[in-house]
């Protein structure tokens, strides 16, 4: 890095050199210092636009640059923090009010502060209630609020505190949260915000410094800035371009840092009720598999791989709902589950859920199908927070977490023997009947066992597992084993069910709607199951009537402030896609008195099938939502009332299409080679209760999101950037001796590396003297002295080389090249070898 | 089992005391490592490739400055080169400073300092030395107060551009610079004349060489030929030369008042400061007419110098006023008796004072009484910020002195004539001059 030619400029006094002399108090580096701000502000602001978290987002760049340019002029002038202060504060909550009231749409005045005034009012009651708002006002006044705010204290600690880091590190971390849910398409403002973070730093440095020597009357280079920012910027670019190059650790998130991680998540993830329906520009899930889900509007499912899904029988095929997860609690403006109770499933114990079930399944006259499923992660997604299963989950490969509805969970005293030294599972065995699946024990202060907490398969229908939860996000190439048990049953056996009795608590959850449901929604349930019986009717009647007139389309409104969802798109909307269809035949079966739940995950058909592995390709595109109705004796059975797949998946089809025998669409010659026989109770392969890893799977490497490894641009881009500097060197080399005769600068090449390999010539020595010692030094060299001599004669002679000399020293100047660069290594090494 | 507990101490003690001082030293230096520290940890816990890479810069960030420092202190060479050490307030001090890089890489900044103890902001500048080349730098900086001050050694400090690390070098000595008090011209100064010529001489020998020759002594190497008186010489057989008088003349006395009690103001309008600059031009008013003048005062040091003449002796009263200090503990009244004996009826004696106490003006009196001729100039205390007091006019106009009164931020040239001149003395003025 050569000195810049300004680099020498003449000292001058510190008054401002141009045009910006005749605005008071401004000078150019404060100029810079705003630019550099403003380009890390927009940064942020641009990411979070981009992000497209909202419709309605005002553009956070118009806030970004007010509030930066309000913070710079108030840090400026001399007022007291203490004072300007709180005028920073009135002109944001103005600029606020200012875009809140744009937001809330036309009318006047007083008529959009009334609108603001009654959504917030809404709002509040959804916040302190459990409800789920649609609407997002509060969140985008929120977003401005604390916007301003941000560059408000970013502004103002960087000009009147010479301190970036106030400002830089939240304005990371807003960057963060951003990435992780846009996902890389970030990497260009990372980058930049980076690369004018560092730099900003460094002209909050030089501004101090400028500070005081203004304030000391020091002189200083007028172009100081610039150079400061020409050689900042070279090493900021090195450091960076290294740091993208190397690899990043390989190393796995620490179970109990996992583990608090997703709590946090999991707690965040309850206020996205209160965030109305917040989306990104990324392709995501639609679904996040937290406790909450809302009613997003348009959306764009993407395309992007998320899972290879194996049916390791191969002799079954055919269409299938995988679930994730089901919601109970339906809000107006989105879903939530009910309460829920966790069973810990260590691994193993699935055989003896799997027991349990099969007990209880022999004895009654239902069949069903054995799906084992390989699954394999192939995209770090949400997806991987929640074990997908075709039908009810009866075998795990893994110890998880089985959660089931809280109304299921009884409990029963403790046997009068157990003891406070006796385990659990003892006291499991001393208390619970086989059909009682044992979830915790509950012990008194001195341990002593005072009741134990089951869930009685004789109770209800069937192990009701409303979500698996794998205890950590299973990670992309990660694998996992799961079987499903997927029931046959006709309609005929489903409209028979009505004459058995439906638990309590299942009717008291699942037929219950929120008072804010109009009552149209109501009456339009009662219009459209007309005089249909039973529940098996009713649920058919409402799914055709919403597969007939209710269209498909994936671009619609999002449902206005303070509407009732299911009521917008039952009368207004009249489309919608997968989740409204499937929320609307729940609402409307609960209106008419049948239990009905949502439950969320994919839906793959036999086209999803890669040729080439045979597994299911499940994509963004396979998300879907349908309709789970009770029905006594069989639980909870599929409806889908979306009419862009088919309304029959494998239990539908043995129902409507009368295929009992056939499933899972298979093939009839494999027909009779099916495992199950549901009149001889539960099937259960051998592998279902430990799939071992397989040694081929990539699941056993632990690589993890990101570091996939070197992206070919990548190492071209750094190989490119290794040549510019090697060009470079060697152009700046080459100039240094440029105009000099051939032997002068073979001499000057010389010396410098003799030097630089502590071998300077000595004050007086000529140079005959300095190469005789240092052809002494390198003994290797021969014809030293022709390089003496040809120097001599070019540099005081002004003689002209002869051609044989020349090629002489030509032939000679790689070698002693060599010979010298090794001097400076091994100097080099003496020196590290000296500090050690 | 020492070594390990240097290391515990090392370790525990000494490196986050020095943290600690880092930290408040350099803010930005705390900043990164702690971001760096939270950035490793991230990585670490959530395995994110963004904590990585930024674990990486940062962790890269702090070698990459403190080579940067390194390199900008490292390879100069810095000549120092200062004009003189003897100067007057209101002149410049000079220093030329030149700077020679011999680094292979431009160095950003350098900001040089003389550094000084003299009143007023040290000279310091801030250049940019790009590769293997070299800058001058010419200092001049006023000054502004008499004294001895320090000059050099020369401080460079320097860093990275993203101030995480600062590096600071020394060069050169610390020298001594002693700051002589300008005096003025006192185009109307007047003081009464003690006995002339013809009512007694004043018998001292000088070095110079006048009309009166007073004696003989033996010869020394060093004297000149000229002195030598060959008809002694022969006489006695040995070399010997001549001695000579001063021509007759009355001698005259300044006395300056430097008892810290009597003292007011502060800096450059202290009654202090006023002090010395009348007695360096009382010095060079009289001096500069050949006059025979003396000093003395008693300020942090007792200061006496015997009545002379010429240059030399200017030299000697402005080096002893460059010094003078107001911090004596001998009021005028004690120093004037002390010192009394030096007053004859052929001297004319000067006291600046700013004491308002009466006592001194009996010794004054006293010496009076013995023939001398006096002259006061009082430094008007109230308006250097002191108590509102009565000046001594009356008293001493009754005793015959012609009195001046300075007050504070006053011309000296205009106040050390008729203008300045109170009480009823006035009219025993005389042409200027004639002293």
């Amino acid at each position: 890095m050569a000195g810049l030619d300004w680099a020498r400029s003449r000292t001058q006094t510190t008054a401002p050199p141009t045009v910006l002399e005749r605005l008071p108090n401004i000078d150019w580096e404060f100029a810079f210092t705003v630019a550099l701000c403003l380009g890390a502000g927009t940064a942020v602001s641009n990411a979070l636009e981009n992000g497209g978290w909202s419709t309605d987002m005002p553009p956070l760049t118009m806030i970004v640059i007010t509030g930066l340019l309000t913070a710079t002029v108030l840090a400026r002038t001399r007022l007291s923090m203490f004072l300007a202060w709180p005028l920073g504060i009135v002109a944001g909550a103005a600029m606020v009010f200012w875009q809140t009231l744009t937001l809330v749409g036309p009318g006047g005045v007083e008529a959009r502060v009334n609108a603001i005034y009654t959504r917030f009012d809404a709002w509040f009651g959804v916040a302190f209630g459990s409800g789920v708002t649609n609407d997002q006002l509060p969140f985008n006044v929120l977003v401005l609020s604390l916007t301003w705010l941000g560059v408000f204290l970013f502004g103002w600690s960087v000009v009147r505190w010479h301190n970036a880091w106030i400002g830089l590190i939240p304005g990371g971390a807003v960057i963060f949260l951003d990435l992780v849910l846009v996902g890389d398409e970030l990497t260009g403002t990372i980058l930049i915000y980076l690369l004018l973070g560092f730099l900003l730093i460094m002209q909050t440095n030089l501004n101090a410094n400028l500070k005081r020597w203004r304030s000391e009357g020091v002189e200083y280079p007028t172009f100081i800035n610039l150079s400061f920012f020409h050689f900042s910027l070279w090493a900021l670019i090195g450091l960076v371009v290294s740091a993208w190059v190397v690899p990043v650790g390989p190393y796995s998130t620490p179970a109990p840092v996992a583990a608090a991680i997703d709590g946090a998540l999991e707690r965040g993830a309850d206020f996205v009720r209160l965030a109305g329906p917040l989306r990104s520009n990324k392709v995501i899930p639609i679904h996040s598999y937290s406790r909450t889900l809302t009613f997003d509007g348009s959306i764009k499912l993407g395309d992007r791989k998320l899972m290879a899904v194996t049916v390791t029988d191969p002799r079954l095929r055919g269409d299938m709902l995988l679930r994730g997860t089901v919601y109970d609690d339906y809000e107006g403006g989105g879903w939530r589950t009910g309460e829920r109770a966790e069973i810990e499933v260590p691994q193993g114990a699935s055989e003896q859920v799997a027991a349990a079930i099969n007990e209880q399944l022999a004895e009654s006259e239902r069949r069903g199908t054995l799906v084992p499923l390989h699954i394999e992660m192939l995209a770090k997604t949400v997806a991987g927070t929640v074990i997908f299963t075709p039908g009810q989950p009866v075998g795990f490969d893994r110890s998880l977490i089985v959660d089931v509805p809280a109304d299921a969970v009884s409990s029963t005293p403790a046997h009068p023997l157990a003891n406070p030294y006796h385990s659990d599972e003892e006291i499991y065995t001393l208390t619970l009947d086989e059909e009682q699946i044992p979830v915790r024990v509950i012990r008194n202060s001195v341990d002593m066992p005072q009741s134990v907490e089951f869930v009685d398969l004789s109770s209800v229908a069937f192990s009701d597992t409303v979500e698996v939860d794998p205890g950590e996000r299973i990670k992309r190439y990660r694998t996992y084993n799961v079987t499903g048990f997927v029931p046959n049953v006709s309609a005929d056996d489903l409209r028979a069910s009505d004459d058995e009795v439906t638990p309590f608590w299942i009717d008291a959850t699942y037929t219950t709607l929120p008072v804010s449901v109009p009552q149209r929604v109501r009456d339009e349930a009662v219009r459209v199951v007309g005089d249909a019986e039973t529940r098996y009717d009713r649920a058919a009647a409402v799914e055709n009537f919403l597969r007939s007139s209710y269209q498909v389309d994936y671009k619609i409104d999002e449902t206005p402030p303070g509407r009732d969802t299911v009521d917008y798109f039952l009368f207004d909307a009249r489309r919608g896609y997968f989740n409204y269809h499937a929320s609307a035949m729940v609402v409307m079966l609960r209106a008419v008195d049948v239990p009905a739940r949502l439950a969320v995950g994919f839906a793959i058909q036999e086209e999803d099938i890669d040729p080439e592995t045979g597994a299911y390709i499940v994509n963004d595109d396979n998300s879907y939502a349908w309709t789970e109705v009770y029905f006594p004796t069989y639980g909870w059975v599929p409806f889908n009332p979306s009419p862009d797949r088919p309304a029959v998946f494998e239990t539908r089809e043995r129902v409507a299409g009368g295929s009992m025998d056939d499933p899972l669409g298979l093939d009839p010659a494999l027909r009779d080679q099916l495992p199950v026989n549901a009149t001889e109770g539960f099937y259960i392969p051998p592998e279902v209760d430990s799939f071992p890893l397989q040694d081929g799977d990539r699941s056993i490497g632990i690589l993890s999101e990101g570091e996939s490894g070197y992206q070919p641009w990548l190492l071209v881009a750094v190989l490119g950037f290794a040549a510019a500097v090697a060009v470079a060197v060697t152009v700046g080399w080459n100039r240094s001796v440029m105009g000099l005769p051939y032997p002068q600068q073979v001499w000057e090449k010389t010396v410098r590396l003799a030097s630089w390999g502590g071998f300077k010539p000595q004050p007086g020595q000529t140079p005959h003297e300095y190469i005789s010692a240092l052809g002494k030094l390198h003994r290797g060299m021969r014809d030293l002295d022709v390089l003496a001599s040809a120097y001599t004669s070019s540099r005081f002679g002004k003689k002209e080389l002869r051609e044989t000399d020349r090629e002489r020293l030509a032939e000679m100047w790689p070698v002693l090249r060599g010979a010298l660069m090794s001097g400076i290594l091994r100097r080099v090494a003496r020196r590290s070898k000296r500090h050690d | 089992m020492r070594s390990l507990g240097r290391v515990l101490w090392t370790v525990f003690v000494r490196c986050p005391v020095a943290f600690a001082q880092m930290a408040t030293r350099n803010q930005n230096l705390f900043f990164v490592i702690i971001a760096l520290i939270w950035a490793a940890v991230l990585a670490g816990v959530t395995g994110h490739w963004l904590f990585y890479r930024g674990a990486y810069i940062l962790g890269g960030l702090i070698p990459i400055c403190y080579l940067w420092a390194r390199i900008h202190a490292h390879g100069l060479e810095v000549e120092i080169e200062r004009a003189t050490d003897r100067l007057q307030v209101g002149q410049e001090f000079e220093t030329r400073l030149f700077m020679k890089s011999s680094s292979m890489f431009t160095k950003l900044w350098l900001e040089i300092e003389d550094q000084t103890n003299m009143p007023g902001s040290p000279p310091k500048t801030v250049i940019t030395l790009p590769a293997k080349r070299a800058r001058n730098w010419k200092v001049r900086m006023r000054c502004g107060r008499r004294g001895i001050f320090d000059a050099g050694p020369i401080k460079v400090t320097t860093g990275d551009p993203f101030g995480l690390f600062r590096i600071t070098r020394r060069y050169g000595v610390r020298s001594r610079l002693l700051v002589l008090p300008q005096p003025q011209e006192l185009p109307y100064f007047w003081a009464p004349a003690a006995m002339l010529p013809g009512e007694g001489t004043v018998r001292a020998r000088t070095h110079y060489i006048t009309p009166n020759a007073s004696g003989v002594r033996e010869y020394y190497p060093g004297d000149g030929y000229s002195r030598i008186h060959w008809k002694s010489t022969a006489r006695l057989g040995r070399l010997m030369v001549k001695t000579f008088e001063m021509d007759p003349t009355s001698n005259i006395w300044i006395c300056l008042d430097l008892h810290r009690d009597v003292q007011r103001g502060q800096g450059d309008e202290s009654t202090e400061e006023y002090g010395v600059r009348v007695v360096a031009s009382l010095a060079n008013h009289f001096l500069q007419q050949n006059r025979m003048c003396g000093l003395f005062s008693h300020g942090a040091e007792p200061v006496v110098l015997d009545p002379s003449r010429g240059g030399e002796q200017l030299s000697r009263v402005l080096e002893s006023l460059a010094v003078a200090e107001a911090r004596g503990a001998k009021p005028l009244a004690e120093l004037l008796q002390e010192e009394g004996r030096r007053i004859g009826r052929h001297t004319t004696f000067i006291v600046v004072t700013s004491s308002m106490n009466e006592e001194w003006l009996l010794t004054l009196g006293q010496a009076l009484h013995q023939g001398a001729r006096a002259a006061v100039i009082l430094l008007d205390a109230d308006t250097f910020g002191g108590k509102e007091q009565e000046l001594p006019l009356d008293q001493l106009g009754a005793m015959g002195v012609v009195t001046y009164v300075v007050p504070a931020q006053s011309d000296l040239s205009l106040m050390l004539g008729p203008s300045g001149i109170r009480g009823d003395s006035l009219l025993e003025r005389e042409p200027a001059g004639a002293g």
